[in-house]
């Protein structure tokens, strides 16, 4: 018996000069030992190797095709403590319906995570408290630079764009009892665990996720490779680590990659159903590339403020905009942007990415515009915490609680949520949280895409009145 | 070969075709592995881009193999330790114990500092401890889910509080003030516990030898088993008093380990590795195992990589753009031209008649020769039998 499989040899093959029967007996017989085919039992584990997001998966939980119990690998465990011990929440247990029937159902939210730790005061400037001045004595911005919201507080002299626009800040955002370590807040927030208490084994945006999933090929949407924000149990997400690369599959622009991707649809058609399965995969992002390549409008030039000043962010939301505009049925994408932990040097550094953000954010709602879908989409911000209220050697700020975060497209613009108060920090001088995240969490889900906050996230969180 | 070392070359494929499989056996069960060489006082970074280059060397085999296998089980997140000093530390106790005595490894692992720091238990106060580290070594690194109640993880948070790391020296000073004062009863017995008699006491449950023993047979074999097996193994392993290269060298003799191919996808180190094997090894890129969802030292969560994702279509998608990378294309079309020989490189032994045939088809394009060979290894390192192993 040669190593070749039977069966139909794939749809292009008709011209092939070089016949594959000439590759025959490869020489298999010399290193059988490496090129046995066990009997053809198909793994369970290469069949359940085929949903997309990251992190743990939960114990109680396995892949239904995964290893028997006793067997299983490392993947059947709960991520941290609480999960054992805390009920997850299910929409099944709930007794009112999940979704909201009078929020309009093809809404988008586009979530963009400042990682590192955003730093409130420098973002959603209380320009008209003395305190703040004391705080920041070199950190404070200009009063006169500033872009007021009100009387009291102002945006980011950066953000020109999008306070023409019209911005709704949420001041006081934060955990109850803050940790200040970066992966403890992050994984915190990805769970919707606002107190370090009630930890889940999905993402909360996984969960709205799940709520949401209709059949469509993707729900939730990374552009930062898989996260465990979107980890969801209906595997209705699609994961793209390098945002260059699917469109890029789509429509290559030159004979080499052409080729590639011409060819790479041809694998498989074996029978065999462990490579079958592979090569399905690559067929199903394919069609997604396309799907995203045939999207109206998808390219801009270089000199778009949008890519020549938006950096990373720039990149990962003008893709997004194809995968919006191309009407797979995304309703939730991740973005990640930063990095925001700016122990030293926070002025520098903090005012690029400031400008970055307007540049890409105003630029991904003009596409939006542009596609006749502005009305559709929401752009809202998170980071794992604030930072500290005041300033360390070095022109830098420490790890914080309270921040403040920003919507823009979505709820009229203003002020949500209560200001830290900038004379009571606490015992570590930070600003303290005055809305918990979950109220900000449940806020997006229920009031900008009508998924009960309820559903998705624990205790029933107040939300902010955002519609 | 491709499972007893990351990174299978061409040439020791060719050396060991031919001879009796159970001797090819023997001579990996040989390998052995130097400790990390070098210390960076920079952060992680430093650490993982030395180490990618060990799992690729030439002599990479069942050691380099075995290290990363404790990475995944045993695992840390150098995003949060972010010390070079504690990632170095923590990699040479896994290289230097990686076939060595599983309990000796654990025992020093549980005090390691940057396991410490991972887990929350750096300056843990007994009478009010940190519980992170005390659940996981039971739910993650022993006897599993099950087997222990919440009154044992506050006990075992108590057994190990009192340490505390120096993060820039890498070191662990135990403070007796600050650890467990007198007896406390842990899995149902009382005594003056240590972090010591702990390990110990958890590697004798006989759930841990099957937890772990089923955790490497997958690694190696990509099978799964009837619980009986699996208990089988475990009650044998515990015999062997947890000795990790017996347990090795029954899993690579069973003659399971031999019929199984392509009974499990290769994870994205596995796919990184073998495809700088196939390529060549002068291609410095360590950051792409990053797109390719497993950067060392960065595991999504305690639990390590999730095993069922890798042929999700986020990761063959980062895996074609791998394949495409501007870092291959010098090499690729400098490299080998012909069908075969690039099929015998990429460990290719068994193909799809569509796979040949895709390959094939790259002579009816205008490509000049050079971007024909290209295309013809991108295929290949995309082909779905390169994602199984």
């Amino acid at each position: 018996m040669s190593g070749h499989f039977s069966g139909d040899p794939g749809p292009s093959t008709g011209t092939g000069e070089l016949s594959a029967t000439q590759h025959d007996l490869r020489e298999v017989s010399r290193r059988r030992f490496l090129g046995y085919l066990a009997a053809a039992g198909v793994s369970a584990e290469v069949l359940a190797a085929c949903s997309d997001n990251a992190g743990p998966v939960a114990g109680s939980d396995p892949a239904p095709t995964q290893a028997a119990p006793g067997t299983t690998p490392t993947t059947g465990a709960p991520p941290s403590s609480a999960a054992s011990t805390v009920p997850e929440i299910t929409t099944t247990t709930e007794e009112l319906a999940p979704i909201l029937t009078d929020v309009p159902s093809d809404r988008v939210l586009v979530v963009i995570d400042m990682q590192g730790g955003n730093d409130g005061l420098s973002t959603v400037v209380p320009a008209g408290d003395d305190r703040y001045y004391d705080l920041r004595r070199t950190l404070s911005h200009n009063e006169d630079e500033l872009l007021a919201v009100d009387a009291n507080v102002a945006l980011h002299p950066a953000l020109g764009r999008l306070h023409e626009r019209g911005v709704a800040v949420v001041e006081g955002v934060g955990p109850i009892d803050g940790e200040l370590s970066h992966f403890s807040m992050e994984a915190r927030w990805q769970q919707g665990d606002v107190d370090g208490r009630t930890a889940q084994t999905t993402g909360f945006l996984g969960r709205v996720v799940d709520l949401l999933a209709d059949g469509s090929p993707v729900t939730g949407l990374s552009m930062a490779g898989p996260t465990p924000h979107l980890l969801d149990r209906s595997n209705s997400t699609l994961a793209l680590g390098g945002h260059r690369e699917i469109r890029f599959l789509a429509r290559p622009d030159w004979e080499a990659p052409e080729l590639f991707r011409r060819e790479l649809a041809t694998l498989g058609n074996t029978g065999d159903e462990r490579i079958d399965l592979v090569a399905d995969g690559y067929r199903r992002v394919l069609a997604l590339a396309d799907d995203i390549a045939d999207a109206p409008q998808s390219d801009l030039p270089d000199s778009d403020p949008m890519l020549a000043d938006g950096g990373d962010l720039g990149e990962q939301l003008n893709m997004a905009a194809d995968a919006i505009s191309a009407n797979m049925g995304i309703r939730v994408v991740y973005a990640k942007f930063g990095n925001f932990d700016t122990h030293s040097d926070h002025r520098y550094r903090h005012d690029v990415l400031m400008k970055q953000f307007d540049a890409a954010v105003d630029g991904f709602l003009r596409r939006m515009e542009s596609a006749g879908l502005a009305d559709r989409v929401a752009v809202a911000t998170i980071s794992e915490f604030g930072r500290r209220a005041g300033e360390s050697s070095g022109g830098g700020l420490d790890h914080g609680v309270a921040s403040a975060a920003m919507v823009i497209n979505g709820p009229p613009a203003g002020r949500y949520g209560i200001p830290s108060p900038l004379d009571d920090l606490d015992i570590r001088g930070n600003l303290r949280t005055t809305v918990g995240f979950d109220r900000y969490l449940g806020s997006l889900a229920q009031e900008w895409l009508g998924v009960r906050a309820s559903a998705v996230l624990p205790n029933n969180p107040e939300v902010l009145g955002f519609a | 070969m491709r499972r007893t070392s990351l990174a299978p070359t061409y040439d020791a494929i060719e050396a060991a075709a031919g001879r009796d499989p159970q001797d090819v056996i023997t001579d990996a069960l040989a390998d052995r592995i130097s400790p990390v060489e070098a210390r960076w006082d920079a952060g992680w970074g430093p650490v993982v881009t030395w180490w990618l280059d060990q799992m690729n060397g030439r002599g990479s085999g069942l050691a380099e193999r075995m290290t990363w296998f404790w990475h995944t089980v045993l695992t840390t997140s150098g995003r949060k330790i972010d010390e070079g000093p504690m990632v170095t530390r923590q990699l040479t106790t896994l290289r230097r114990g990686a076939l060595g005595n599983f309990r000796e490894l654990l025992t020093e692992l549980i005090t390691d500092p940057g396991m410490l720091v991972y887990l929350d238990a750096d300056g843990s106060v007994a009478g009010n401890p940190n519980e992170n580290l005390g659940r996981e070594v039971m739910e993650l690194y022993t006897i599993g889910l099950g087997n222990y109640d919440e009154s044992d993880v506050e006990a075992a948070s108590e057994i190990l509080a009192g340490y505390e790391v120096d993060r820039e020296a890498a070191t662990v000073t135990y403070h007796p003030d600050r650890g467990l004062q007198g007896d406390i009863t842990f899995l149902k017995e009382r005594k003056a516990w240590t972090a010591e008699s702990m390990v110990e006491r958890l590697c004798e449950h006989p759930a841990t030898a099957v937890r772990i023993s089923s955790l490497l047979w997958f690694h190696l074999v990509g099978t799964t088993r009837s619980d009986a097996d699996a208990e089988e193994l475990g009650r044998w392993w515990a015999a062997q008093d947890l000795e990790i290269l017996p347990l090795v060298e029954r899993i690579l003799r069973d003659p399971a380990f031999l019929a199984s191919v392509w009974s499990r996808p290769r994870t994205g180190i596995e796919f990184f590795c073998a495809t700088r094997a196939a390529v060549g090894f002068d291609i410095d890129e360590p950051w792409a195992t990053d797109r390719l969802g497993q950067l060392p030292y960065a595991p999504p969560s305690p639990a390590g990589w999730p095993n069922d994702r890798w042929l999700s279509p986020g990761s063959l998608l980062g895996r074609a753009a791998h394949a495409q990378g501007w870092w291959f294309e010098a090499d690729l079309k400098r490299g080998p031209a012909d069908i075969d020989t690039i099929l015998d490189r990429c460990g290719l032994f068994t193909v799809a008649e569509s796979t040949v045939a895709a390959m094939a088809r790259v002579d009816d394009s205008d490509l000049n020769s050079g971007w024909r060979n290209t295309s013809r290894w991108r295929i290949a390192l995309t082909s779905p039998e390169f994602q199984l192993t």
